[in-house]
């Protein structure tokens, strides 16, 4: 009796369900749109990656390529380097932005601003150059290199493994240091100062207080920096010094061998623990509320004492310094002949014609790229708000399944997609935007949805009331309340897709070459002076990016 | 029971933030077994002493003396006193036995005594049968009493409370009160109990210290600070008030006290020290009565249950007058004129 009542009210709500979706037709039709645009972009490129590893498409179901995986060491190689690389880089970072983040969350001295800045800049390089600066330090001819070889008759090589793990810590440190330093933060301050009421030192505070409150930061930032190093490519490439790595390996097998079906098993061993990773993040790390109990009035943090000081600081220095001697080193490489060997000032480097065109093509392309996802992202920041769509939940995570997905994977998978009928695209810029549009909506959609979340729902009813119908309520009112969340979904965008590679690299041609697949390419053939110079100019333009960013958050009022 | 007078004892203690002067020229003996509240409006710099006292803020001047010791310079982990937080600060990821324990793992205390310790911290607290609990399992008010027991059971030398009831409902607040009352009669503690509340502070503590902008204001039993404010600021702090300014003359063998608009008769000793006065009259001192010196007029009544407050208009000025409502609703209304029993011994204050 029950069930069948049960079962009959669920059928009037999802015919009421349908109804209300039908009630505004132009925002049905939005979203149906959308959700075809992110199946076609996102949801079936990964799927033709998988069937194609079983040869579905080319011939009859085998698992001869997962055999072939298993047997040939060289291959199943790659996912032993790929994982232990990932494993060792996410250790490092994290350890290290829990001692910077300890510095700069409990002191204000001015290194805690000089640690965060220098512990941030990263971000505004592309993900490949400190494998450039490592081989102008560490490479055959490398300053240091030099220095040990003439010096005390040392060899030695920063190509291979070691040489990956440490552009992956530096490139990926600041993913892994803003989530750990905003949890230990955002800490309830007065935990500590009761632990060292309580008679603790700060020592047993921090092992029993602090870290385990921590704990869900520490676990987040750990996840994420593993599922971007696993899926790290230009590093393995530049610097792997000829090491099988999951992504690099998979890139040679497609354009040296035309190896599809291969090349897709190794994109299955890089997408499936994404996936674990993705699932277990949406589904299972929710905030446990531990650190937040009840907010505090004004206390701050428990400052560090001298031991801890100590240690933490001599840590921090070392590493920050490590990071911006990187950066010097780029900056020196792209002005100097040829670096080490012959260091007189030139410009030379900068005047490189098929440079500036892939520069130009990046910056049409990346833009066109941000205007695209910014507006998906508020449309369906929208939509998925506020109206009643059937499967929006599923939408939601296929959308956000687009960010983990390893570019790898998604390149592979639209070349198996559009390299011919229905969408034959291969080759074209669009393509290209398409690619770096569908990875990136979901930063928009979730900016867009947490703005959203902000914007009280009065605000629609009372331009409704007034007379305005659902579309000019969100011209009017949504639109502009929304475009924070624009600007942000923009400027991300823009600023990842200029540096992007791993899965553009798959889909441009000749005439459509990007600058950062340009400096890859100048990378490995150890063209140190060009790629420093291009390095340098993309630094510039991502760094203006933010100035801009800040400039507008300025002059707006609104934080982005 | 012999209780020192200067158990804890603050000297000519300063604190100053950028500008501001947060605690200035504080000098405190409190004794040993004693309940002594910090009140005053926010900003005036009770919770900044408080935290000085407990080490989470260094003071920029002046010493304290716990028990004979000198303990402005230790940290938190080295003073024996124990803070309870305004929020509680129970560490979340541990059971209310855990929090408790937390403390005596430090001290390392052995592991049957850690034991009898916790038993009877909790007994003390009523927390019997709670000791599996998470804190977030647990109501406000038991999570009250888990930070009170997490301190006890130290048995540290003064409790600091930081406004520890301000989170607990009107009932609650009641309650915990009397709890914290019978602490520390039953422990003899000496206790800190920081509050904006004023009747809060009047009912619990021996003696209250109101502070403004960092500084003492006054110092004194409940009942003192209530009926002998040393200023206007006080006055108004603590409880509602009337003040009236306003001469002394003399007529007769009587004294008179006369504001601009009326006057009425007081003792004649306190028109000794000076001709002119503010006199501090609280609404209850004020009776309506048939055989009334002073006529007025009731403009407005608030009714407060078990008292009714009438404001009355006496040629222009209007005063508050409290009627208890001994039964049931008061008996005026709206622009009747009545008749008003001035006290004949209010407080005067003198300010320069």
């Amino acid at each position: 009796m029950s069930t069948k009542a049960s079962t009959q009210t669920k059928t009037s709500k999802m015919i009421s369900d349908f109804r209300n979706f039908w009630s505004e037709p132009w925002f049905a039709i939005l979203t149906l749109v959308l959700a075809g645009a992110i199946l076609l972009f996102i949801v079936v490129p990964v799927f033709a990656v998988l069937f194609k590893s079983f040869g579905i498409g080319s011939g009859e179901v085998t698992l001869e390529y997962y055999q072939n995986f298993f047997a040939r060491s060289y291959y199943f190689e790659s996912l032993v380097n790929s994982v232990s690389a990932a494993i060792l880089s996410t250790l490092i970072v994290v350890f290290l932005s829990v001692c910077i983040s300890l510095y700069v969350t409990r002191t204000t001295s001015f290194l805690s601003k000089f640690y965060r800045g220098a512990a941030l800049l990263p971000l505004v390089a592309p993900p490949f150059i400190f494998s450039l600066s490592l081989i102008i330090l560490f490479g055959r001819n490398g300053l240091f290199t030099q220095v040990m070889n003439s010096a005390f008759g040392w060899e030695f090589s920063i190509y291979g493994f070691s040489g990956v793990v440490i552009a992956q810590v530096l490139g990926y440190f600041p993913i892994g240091y803003m989530l750990v330093e905003s949890t230990m933060r955002n800490m309830n301050p007065s935990l500590e100062h009761a632990s060292s009421d309580l008679g603790a030192k700060q020592g047993r505070t921090l092992r029993k207080i602090t870290l385990p409150l921590s704990q869900s930061g520490i676990v987040k930032a750990g996840l994420l920096v593993f599922v971007m190093a696993l899926a790290d490519f230009s590093n393995p490439l530049i610097i792997g010094g000829g090491e099988p790595f999951l992504a690099s390996e998979a890139y040679l097998l497609v354009v040296g061998q035309q190896n599809l079906e291969q090349a897709a098993v190794l994109g299955v061993f890089l997408i499936v623990p994404s996936l674990l990773v993705f699932i277990f993040q949406t589904y299972f790390l929710k905030d446990t509320g531990l650190e937040t109990i009840s907010g505090e009035s004004g206390a701050s943090n428990v400052p560090l004492s001298p031991k801890v000081k100590a240690i933490v600081m001599t840590i921090n220095t070392i590493f920050v310094s490590f990071i911006v001697l990187m950066f010097v080193m780029v900056v020196l490489g792209a002005f100097v002949r040829i670096i080490g060997i012959d260091n007189t000032f030139t410009l030379e480097h900068f005047t490189n014609r098929s440079g500036w065109d892939s520069l130009y093509i990046s910056i049409v392309v990346s833009f066109l790229a941000a205007i695209l996802a910014a507006t998906i992202g508020m449309l369906q920041g929208y939509l998925f708000a506020r109206k009643t769509i059937p499967g929006k939940k599923v939408l939601e995570f296929l959308t956000l399944f687009g960010l983990a997905v390893p570019g790898t994977v998604m390149g592979i998978g639209y070349v198996l997609i559009f390299n011919g009928p229905p969408f034959f695209l291969t080759g074209t810029v669009l393509l290209i935007v398409l690619n770096m549009t569908f990875r990136k909506i979901g930063v928009g959609l979730e900016a867009s949805i947490s703005k959203m979340h902000q914007i009280d729902t009065s605000m629609e009813e009372a331009s409704s009331d007034l007379g305005a119908g659902p579309y000019r309520t969100f011209g009017k009112v949504v639109v502009p309340l929304l475009s924070p969340a624009f600007v942000a979904g923009f400027v991300y965008t823009f600023m990842t897709a200029m540096v992007s590679i791993s899965s553009v690299i798959f889909l441009i041609a000749p005439g459509t070459n990007l600058a950062a697949v340009y400096i890859l390419n100048l990378a490995e053939q150890a063209r140190v002076g060009m790629a420093s110079a291009m390095s340098f100019i993309l630094i510039l333009i991502v760094l203006s990016c933010m100035g801009l960013l800040k400039w507008i958050e300025k002059k707006t009022g609104v934080n982005i | 029971m012999s209780n020192q007078s200067n158990y804890l004892a603050l000297n000519n203690l300063y604190k100053y933030f950028d500008k501001i002067t947060a605690v200035n020229n504080i000098s405190i003996d409190i004794e040993q077994g004693e309940l002594i509240s910090f009140i005053g409006p926010s900003g005036c710099g009770k919770t900044t002493l408080l935290r000085i006292i407990g080490g989470f803020h260094k003071q920029d001047e002046g010493t304290i003396n716990l028990d004979g010791q000198q303990i402005d310079h230790l940290p938190p982990e080295e003073r024996s006193t124990g803070m309870v937080f305004q929020n509680y600060a129970l560490f979340p990821h541990m059971s209310v036995f855990k929090n408790v324990e937390y403390g005596l793992k430090v001290e390392k205390v052995k592991k049957e005594e850690r034991n009898r310790r916790i038993k009877d911290a909790l007994a003390q607290v009523q927390l019997e049968g709670y000791e599996d609990r998470k804190p977030s399992e647990l109501s406000g008010g038991q999570q009250q009493r888990v930070a009170i027991a997490r301190c006890l059971v130290l048995q540290p030398k003064v409790l600091l409370l930081d406004e520890p009831l301000s989170n607990l409902d009107a009932n609650l607040r009641m309650i915990m009160r009397e709890e914290i009352r019978r602490l520390k009669e039953e422990l003899n503690l000496t206790i800190i109990f920081v509050t904006h509340d004023q009747e809060e502070a009047l009912s619990i503590s021996d003696r209250v210290i109101v502070l403004k902008d960092g500084k003492i204001q006054q110092l004194d039993r409940p009942d003192n600070v209530y009926n002998q404010p040393q200023n206007e600021f006080v006055a108004n702090f603590v409880g509602h008030t009337n003040i009236l300014e306003g001469q002394f003359e003399d007529h007769d063998n009587k004294t008179l006290f006369k504001t601009e608009h009326f006057s009425f008769e007081v003792q004649s000793k306190f028109s000794n020290s000076s001709k002119n006065g503010k006199a501090v009259v609280r609404p209850e001192r004020i009776s309506i009565m048939p055989n009334g010196d002073v006529e007025g007029k009731i403009s407005k009544i608030v009714y407060n249950g078990s008292f009714t407050r009438y404001f009355v208009l006496i040629s222009g000025e209007e005063i508050m007058v409290d009627d208890f409502n001994a039964h049931g609703l008061g008996h005026y209304k709206r622009n009747d004129p009545i008749k008003l029993a001035f006290p004949t011994d209010p407080h005067f204050i003198n300010e320069n």
